[in-house]
C-alpha cells in the first residue's frame, strides 16, 4: 500500500503542506511545486484533530515527506 | 509574458456587475519595478481604483495578491495580501494572511475583482472561474459558509468567506479563509460585502517551476538553516505559545498598552488572569502553520464556552483577541476572552478593531456620554463581558449601539457627538497597538503616520540587539547611515529608521514572505539569490530595496490623489497629544506636536517626498507609475 512505511499522527498536522510541496518538487521531472502531482495530500478535518492526511496510489515511499516534517505527523514506522 | 520560474504569471480580472471574467499576462516591466504580490496589487489599485469615490461603493476594487515565493518551500514564504480602499480611512488599505497560496495554484498571482453583483455570488476558481449564487449562503456566518461550501465543492477547496459583519459592512470586517485565518484589518470584508461577494473557493492543478532547481534547493536549505535551524530556542518558544509570547515577560512589561481604550497602562498581574500553564494543559490542542511555515505559530484550541463548547477552533492570531478584548475592554479569564475570538472569527471581524470600538463606547457609558437609552438596555463596563459579546453581535449584524460603532472610530464619533471623539483612539480610523506616550519607536511611528491596516514587525528582535553588520546586511543600509544608526539611533532618527524597515517588510510582502522577527534573520542577499533561482532574472539586494520603495511611493501616490496630505500624517489621537499617562506607578507626558512633526519631516526627507504636502516626487517613466 501506498506510503505503508510512513506514520501519520494526524493529530499533529499543523496543515502547512511542506509534505505536498516537497513530494512534487523533488519527485516530478520538471521539479515543479504542485499540490496536485504531490502524492500526500492534506486536507481539512475537523472530525480528526483539524486535518486529515493521505498518501495517494503513486506514492514512492521515498521519504521525503517525513524530512519535511517540522510537527511529527509523518514518522517512519 | 514568457513563463518564468515562481510567478504563475496571469491576473484575474472579474467584474462581478457585468459578469465579467478574463485574465492578462503580468507585464514583465511590472514585475522588474514592483517585484509581485502586493506590489503589483497597489499598480492594480491606483490603474483601476475610481479616485474621490467612497471605499463601498461599486466602483472599489479588491485585489488578492501573491508573490512569487508563495507556493514554494522557503520557509515562510505564504504571505498573500488583499487591497482595496478601505472604509476605515478612504484611503488604501492592506491585510494580509498565510493561507490564500492557492492562488497560485490556480494559476494566478493577482485576482482584482470589480463592480457589484446584482445579487449574493461566491466565485468557484478551479479549472474554470464561476461566478455563483450564493442566496442560500447570505446570512451564515463564516463556519457555516465555509461547511456549506465544503460539503458542495469538496475539502480540496480553500474557502475566504465573510460573515454577517462584512455583509453589513461594518469597517470592522474581516474576510476569514478556512475558518480561521483573516485578512483582519482594513474592512476588506466590508468591500467584499459591497460587492455581494460572499466568498471566493479555489482548488488548483496547476504548478509553480523553477527557473534554477539545483541551485534553488541549495538556496532553499540556506534560508531553512537562518530562519529556523539558527534559531531553535526562539522557534520553540514560538511555536509553543504562538503569539502569546507577547504575555510573557519580556515582552509583556511593554506589550499591550492599550489598556482599557488607553486611559490606563496594562497592569502587570493581567497575564496571571490568563494562566499559560491552564492554556497548554486544558485549552491548547495544537499547532496550525501557515503555507511552507515550518514554524506553526498558530493554535487549534478548545472552546471553553458557547454553543459549540468542548469544539475545537484554529486561531490565527491569539494576542489580537488578548488585545481587543482583554486588554482594550478588560474581560478577564480565557472563557470569555475566547468566546469573544470565536465571535469574531463566525460573524467576520477583526479582533482589534472590535475591541478598540467597543472599548471607545464602555469608557463613554462611564463616563456618562452615553446611557441606557443609547445603548438599549446595555449596561457596559470594563470587563462587562456579555455585553462585549452582545455588542459584537449588534455590530456584525448593524443593529442597535453597534450599529454605530460598525462605523468605526472615525465615523462613529461623528455619529455620537457629544464630544465623543475625545475618547476615540486611533490612526485615521484604524485600531493600533501600542501608546507612543510611553515610547515610540520606529514601527509605532510607521504605523501612526501609514496607517493602512498592515503594520511592519521591527527587525533586530529575537532577543538581539541590533548591529551595524544586520543593518548592512538585513536591512541594506549604507554603511555609513547602518554606523550612526547603532551609534545613536536617536541622532539619526527613528523615523528614518522607520523607512528602511518599511521598505524591508515591503519587499517580504512582495515576495510573498512572511516577515515575522525569525524571517527578518535571513540576508538580504540570499532573498536576492533566491529569488534569481527561482524566477531566472536577475536580482541583487539593492535592486529589492528599490522596487520595494517604488511599491512604497505607489502606495502613497494612491492616497494623495484622494486627497492625503501632510495633515493627514499629523494626526494624533486627541488623548496622546492632551492627557498625561499617569498608571502603574508610571507617569508619561502626552505626545509634543512640535516633536512628532519635526519627525515627520525627517521621514519625508529620507523617502524623497514633498516636505509641505507629502507628494511623492519624481514621477516619471523611469521610475515606473505613468
Amino acid at each position: 500500500m501506498a506510503g505503508s512505511d510512513i506514520r501519520i499522527k494526524a493529530e499533529n498536522c499543523s496543515g502547512c503542506l511542506r509534505c505536498s510541496l516537497a513530494c512534487s518538487f523533488y519527485n516530478t521531472r520538471d521539479r515543479v511545486f504542485s499540490l496536485a502531482e504531490a502524492q500526500i495530500v492534506v486536507k481539512p478535518d475537523e472530525s480528526n484533530a483539524w486535518f486529515n492526511v493521505e498518501f495517494r496510489e503513486d506514492c514512492i515511499v521515498c521519504g521525503i515527506c517525513v524530512e519535511h516534517c517540522d510537527f511529527g505527523a509523518l514518522t517512519w514506522a | 509574458m514568457g513563463k518564468l520560474g515562481g510567478y504563475a504569471g496571469e491576473i484575474l480580472k472579474v467584474n462581478l456587475k457585468e459578469k465579467e471574467i478574463c485574465t492578462e499576462p503580468i507585464p514583465l516591466d511590472w514585475i522588474s519595478r514592483f517585484i509581485g504580490g502586493l506590489g503589483i496589487s497597489f499598480k492594480l489599485a491606483y490603474d483601476n481604483a475610481c479616485p474621490g469615490k467612497d471605499a463601498l461603493e461599486p466602483e472599489n476594487v479588491l485585489i488578492f495578491g501573491a508573490g512569487p515565493f508563495v507556493g514554494t518551500l522557503i520557509p515562510g514564504a505564504c504571505k498573500t495580501t488583499v487591497v482595496a480602499k478601505t472604509p476605515v480611512s478612504g484611503f488604501l488599505g492592506i491585510s494580509g494572511t498565510g493561507h490564500l497560496g492557492m492562488l497560485k495554484f490556480i494559476g494566478y498571482d493577482n485576482l482584482m475583482i470589480t463592480g457589484k453583483a446584482d445579487h449574493p455570488v461566491y466565485l468557484k476558481i478551479d479549472d474554470n472561474v464561476e461566478i455563483c449564487d450564493a442566496s442560500d449562503l447570505w446570512g451564515k456566518d463564516t463556519w457555516e459558509t465555509t461547511e456549506a461550501l465544503w460539503q458542495k465543492l469538496g475539502k480540496q477547496y480553500v474557502v475566504a468567506s465573510i460573515g454577517p459583519a462584512g455583509e453589513n459592512m461594518a469597517v470592522q470586517a474581516s474576510i476569514i479563509v478556512n475558518k480561521y485565518s483573516a485578512y483582519a484589518q482594513s474592512g476588506m470584508g466590508a468591500v467584499m460585502g459591497s460587492k455581494n461577494l460572499k466568498a471566493i473557493a479555489i482548488s488548483g492543478s496547476k504548478s509553480i517551476s523553477v527557473a534554477d532547481p539545483e541551485r534553488f534547493s541549495e538556496l532553499m536549505d540556506k534560508a531553512y538553516q537562518q530562519s529556523i535551524e539558527n534559531q531553535k530556542e526562539v522557534i520553540n518558544v514560538f511555536r509553543e505559545w504562538g503569539t502569546l509570547r507577547a504575555m510573557g515577560p519580556p515582552i509583556s512589561q511593554f506589550g499591550p498598552h492599550e489598556y482599557k481604550n488607553y486611559s490606563e497602562i496594562v497592569p502587570p498581574d493581567l497575564p496571571y488572569k490568563f494562566p499559560l500553564d491552564r492554556f497548554m494543559s486544558e485549552i491548547k490542542r495544537g499547532d496550525i502553520s501557515c503555507m511552507g511555515c515550518p514554524i506553526g505559530c498558530k493554535h487549534l484550541i478548545r472552546l471553553l464556552k458557547g454553543d459549540r463548547v468542548g469544539g475545537s477552533m484554529a486561531v490565527s492570531c491569539l494576542v489580537g483577541g488578548f488585545h481587543g478584548f482583554a486588554a482594550h475592554c478588560a474581560v478577564e479569564g480565557w472563557e470569555d476572552a475566547i468566546r469573544c475570538d470565536e465571535l469574531c472569527n463566525r460573524l467576520g471581524m477583526d479582533y482589534l478593531s472590535a475591541g478598540a470600538a467597543i472599548s471607545f463606547a464602555i469608557e463613554l457609558y462611564r463616563e456618562k456620554i452615553i446611557d441606557k437609552a443609547d445603548t438599549d438596555g446595555l449596561e457596559l463596563d470594563w470587563g462587562a463581558a456579555k455585553e462585549v459579546q452582545e455588542l459584537l453581535r449588534q455590530m456584525a449584524f448593524g443593529q442597535g449601539f453597534g450599529k454605530i460603532l460598525g462605523q468605526g472610530l472615525s465615523k462613529g464619533p461623528q455619529l455620537i457627538g457629544k464630544n465623543s471623539e475625545k475618547y476615540a483612539v486611533h490612526t485615521r480610523g484604524h485600531a493600533i497597538y501600542y501608546d507612543p506616550r510611553r515610547a515610540m519607536s520606529p514601527d509605532l511611528f510607521s504605523d501612526m503616520i501609514n496607517a493602512s491596516g498592515d503594520r511592519f514587525h521591527a527587525p533586530g528582535w529575537a532577543g538581539k540587539a541590533m548591529t551595524k553588520e544586520f543593518l548592512i546586511k538585513h536591512l541594506g543600509m549604507p554603511p555609513d547611515q547602518a554606523d550612526h544608526a547603532v551609534t545613536d539611533i536617536k541622532g539619526y532618527g527613528l523615523a528614518r529608521f522607520a523607512k528602511w524597515a518599511e521598505d524591508n517588510a515591503t519587499m517580504f510582502e512582495c515576495l510573498g514572505q512572511c516577515q515575522m522577527p525569525m524571517h527578518q534573520q535571513v540576508e538580504l542577499s540570499v532573498w536576492a539569490v533566491l529569488y534569481e533561482a527561482l524566477t531566472g532574472i536577475k536580482m541583487n539586494g539593492e535592486k529589492l530595496l528599490q522596487a520595494a520603495g517604488r511599491v512604497w511611493d505607489i502606495r502613497r501616490m494612491f492616497d494623495f490623489r484622494e486627497g492625503r496630505t501632510r495633515k493627514d500624517d499629523s494626526f494624533i489621537a486627541r488623548r496622546f497629544v492632551s492627557e498625561r499617562l499617569v498608571s502603574n506607578g508610571e507617569d508619561h507626558d502626552p505626545v509634543s506636536k512640535e516633536s512628532f512633526d519635526a519627525l515627520l519631516t525627517e521621514y519625508y526627507k529620507e523617502r524623497g517626498w514633498d516636505l509641505t504636502d507629502g507628494a511623492v516626487k519624481q514621477v516619471n517613466n523611469d521610475n515606473g507609475f505613468v
